[in-house]
């Protein structure tokens, strides 16, 4: 060790007697601004990302995402590409079924935790640890990290089979001569095939229905909430798509879209555009586009 | 043989550099002071150091305890602790052997915590639970600095502040430690602590036969 004496602290006495003070004072303010802040103190939250195979995000039209133990319903008729979901502080492991207009999943996780008191004024808190997807009945799932992070980042990517056969429908009407977003009480939507797809009662801006990839054509029946009904028959050309066919089977690619029939009326249901151009948006694509405008 | 009295002279006034010529003792009066001001509080702490020329042992010995009350819970712990390490004093040549000093220390701390708490979560609903964590082993590491200032005869003041870091245990899987005697609170990575002591210097006998010069 080489130390020099610091000569210049020594001599005059004041200039450690000031030092002295102003170290006391630093420490003093240091530990007044030492007060936790009490905001988010747990990092109960897991993200799950919904992901389509190939690495595109996805737009969930989530009905609702439950789980045993609470009566409380997450991400209610929310359309998401990603969702924070809470784990449950009294057990080791929480199941969340995910209710969605395709289909419903379900997954449990398995995660520790620990409770630590944090302040008076905060109350405890509980630290979550060493996430774990138990069990799943996704066509993918992907472990992203077993970190729980505040604020939350993904833990969790879902992964599903490209839909090649769901047409965008929006309804529209006009202002003036400008086109705007309308939105119509639907009492159900009922196509003229078994899609296992059903379309609760409700108000809807937009709607994504499913074609029937073994014909040609697809109809559909709208029963509005003032009491009308419609029908709209669309027709389509098809190919097969191998693309993912390792994983997801035969596919069959829909494009040319055509309004083959309808009872809505003269100019009330139209091909949309693609973006500002003059060209249609008349091929499938996986989150679905805008392909059909309703004028009601 | 002629250049032996010289080495036999350079090993004495080695050894005399470094032989101890006093111990200090006392007490942090900060801690006590802490306990009257704040209720949930208790504890004390004694201090010892000892010189080796510019270099000086320190030992600490403490306890404290906490009783916490939030709108939830009942918190409390208690449990004792121990620091030792060295300083290096940077006023070498004061004759008062006034002291300003930059040191390390290793902190351990034996201590047992409580827990009695009522969560009420938003969407999980309401749970009571009690959690203890008994007879915790924690250690740590300190950099510290500080000043030791002679007041009258054998009296000496001095405040020590301190960079605590590097803390782990051996606490349960169900409860973190909130509070660890001798550290501070556990959710930072780092800590500071402050003591104010108050010292008796008891000289050792051939005290005056050491030159605190170079």
């Amino acid at each position: 060790m080489a130390f020099e004496p610091l000569t210049y602290l020594y001599s005059p006495m004041k200039t450690v007697k000031g030092a002295g003070w102003f170290v006391f004072f630093l420490i003093i303010a240091i530990s007044c601004v030492d007060t936790p802040d009490c905001f988010q103190l747990n990092n109960n939250l897991v993200q799950v990302a919904f992901k389509i195979l190939g690495g595109a995000s996805d737009q969930v039209p989530v009905i609702g995402i439950d789980a045993p133990g609470t009566d409380s319903v997450f991400y209610q008729y929310q359309k998401v590409s990603t969702v924070q979901l809470p784990l449950n502080p009294f057990e080791n492991e929480t199941t969340f079924n995910f209710h969605t207009f395709y289909n419903d999943n379900q997954m449990v996780l398995g995660y520790t935790y620990k409770i630590q008191f944090v302040s008076e004024e905060c109350g405890e808190r509980y630290i979550f640890s060493d996430l774990s997807i138990k069990s799943y009945d996704y066509d993918s799932v992907r472990f992203v990290g077993k970190t729980l992070t505040q604020p939350p980042s993904t833990n969790i990517e879902i992964y599903r089979c490209p839909r090649t056969n769901f047409t965008g429908v929006s309804f529209k009407k006009m202002s003036g001569t400008a086109k705007v977003q309308d939105t119509v009480l639907i009492n159900a939507i009922t196509p003229n095939f078994t899609a296992g797809i059903t379309y609760p009662p409700g108000y809807y801006r937009s709607v994504d229905l499913p074609l029937n990839p073994n014909t040609a054509t697809t109809s559909f029946t709208f029963e509005f909430g003032d009491g009308t009904t419609k029908v709209l028959t669309v027709g389509y050309t098809r190919s097969n798509w191998t693309k993912y066919q390792q994983f997801c089977g035969n596919k069959t690619l829909i494009y040319r879209l055509s309004i083959s029939e309808q009872d809505f009326g003269p100019d009330k249901v139209k091909l949309a555009l693609k973006g500002s151009t003059t060209q249609p948006a008349d091929s499938i694509q996986d989150p679905p586009i805008t392909n059909l405008e309703i004028f009601k | 043989m002629l250049v032996l009295p010289i080495f036999a002279q350079e090993a004495d006034t080695i050894r005399s550099k470094y032989w101890p010529t006093g111990v200090r003792l006392g007490t942090d009066i900060f801690a006590i002071g802490r306990g009257f001001a704040d209720v949930s509080l208790n504890g004390w702490e004694v201090n010892a150091d000892v010189d080796l020329y510019r270099y000086y042992l320190a030992v600490d010995y403490g306890s404290w305890a906490r009783a916490l009350q939030s709108d939830t819970g009942n918190y409390s712990n208690n449990g004792n602790y121990w620091r030792a390490g060295v300083d290096v004093n940077f006023l070498l040549k004061d004759p008062d052997r006034n002291m300003f000093f930059i040191g390390a220390r290793f902190g351990h701390s034996t201590f047992s915590e409580q827990l009695d708490v009522v969560t009420i979560d938003p969407v999980w609903g309401t749970q009571q639970g009690t959690y203890t964590n008994t007879n915790v082993n924690a250690r740590w590491l300190e950099l510290t600095s500080g000043l030791r200032v002679k007041m009258w005869k054998m009296i000496w003041m001095g405040y020590t502040i301190r960079y605590k870091f590097g803390l782990s245990h051996d606490a349960t899987q169900a409860m973190e430690p909130h509070d660890v005697p001798g550290y501070g609170r556990t959710d930072k990575e780092a800590y500071w602590g402050f003591n104010y002591v108050v010292l008796v210097r008891i000289p050792f006998k051939n005290e005056k036969s050491v030159s605190l010069k170079k």
